[in-house]
């Protein structure tokens, strides 16, 4: 099992130009396979450099990470036609027929 | 075109209208034309006019308005687009519409010139679809969908470690 990044919050670049980076990482561990760390990021003199709410981790299994690299078309989607239900509400109301043509025209300006 | 000179009238008057409108392009002109290309700029060209009027008249800010089209798209890959000149005006309506989200604009095909009334105002009325297609009877939606096996995509071996794509004999890519 090892711990991957997964979701960043909170960051605030501090100040640039930096030549050293002091990092102190501390890390909370939850019940449910995730953990939580928090960075205080600062230049050699203790000047902090960035602020970060907190980096959360989340559990993968090695065999997790085999396969997400693997499937490569997981995430690969097309377009597909699917069957609808209409709603009854408001059928009575056709709208005005514009600028027509064809028998489709014909059925729209039939009196009603 | 008469009920276009009628509604423009109304709202020059002042008269609101609340219902909502409805542009067929269903005939097939490729015949009358002779060319394909020549009717898909007509067909396109109308719905560009209608387009520009409707969405420079602010009082029409707040009405549906829908086209409807005969065969301009497919809506499975063994279907065919019988009506291609109007496809074009799909796309028009779709980059419209990207354009304007505050505005309703409806894209609805059907397969055949057969739609009884009642069931093209319930079509039309279908306000949380701005795309829909009537095939057999039958209203179809466009949802995407994993592109899975199913699709007869291309699968990567599971095995194989590493693989690659070769061309075993030089030549062209059809052969």
């Amino acid at each position: 099992m090892v711990l991957l990044p997964f979701e960043w919050s909170e960051v605030t670049l501090v100040a640039s130009g930096a030549r050293e980076l002091r990092v102190r990482a501390s890390m909370e561990r939850s019940g449910d396979g995730e953990a939580l760390v928090q960075l205080q990021l600062a230049d050699g003199s203790g000047r902090a450099v960035a602020r970060l709410g907190g980096l959360r981790l989340r559990q993968a299994s090695e065999a997790q990470i085999r396969q997400a690299s693997r499937s490569e078309a997981q995430h690969l989607y097309r377009l597909e036609w699917r069957p609808v239900g209409l709603s009854a509400a408001g059928a009575d109301v056709l709208p005005l027929i514009v600028g027509g043509d064809g028998a489709c025209a014909e059925v729209g300006s039939r009196p009603r | 075109m008469r009920a276009w000179q009628l509604l423009w009238r109304g709202l020059m008057k002042g008269r609101p209208y609340r219902a909502g409108l409805c542009s067929t392009i269903c005939r097939s002109l490729c015949r009358t034309l002779r060319s394909l290309v020549a009717a898909a700029h007509v067909d396109a060209g109308r719905g560009l006019v209608e387009l520009q009027g409707l969405l420079g008249e602010a009082r029409l800010n707040d009405t549906a308005v829908a086209w409807l089209t005969s065969g301009a798209v497919a809506t499975g890959p063994d279907e065919g687009v019988s009506g291609l000149s109007r496809a074009p005006l799909w796309g028009l309506v779709r980059s419209a519409r990207a354009e304007h989200p505050d505005r309703q604009l409806q894209l609805v095909d059907v397969d055949g010139p057969a739609v009884d009334a009642a069931l093209l105002a319930k079509l039309l009325a279908t306000a949380a679809e701005p795309e829909l297609a009537l095939r057999h009877g039958a209203v179809v939606a466009p949802r995407l969908a994993r592109a899975g096996a199913a699709a007869g995509a291309l699968q990567v071996p599971a095995a194989a470690q590493d693989y690659r794509v070769a061309v075993t004999d030089p030549g062209r890519l059809t052969e």
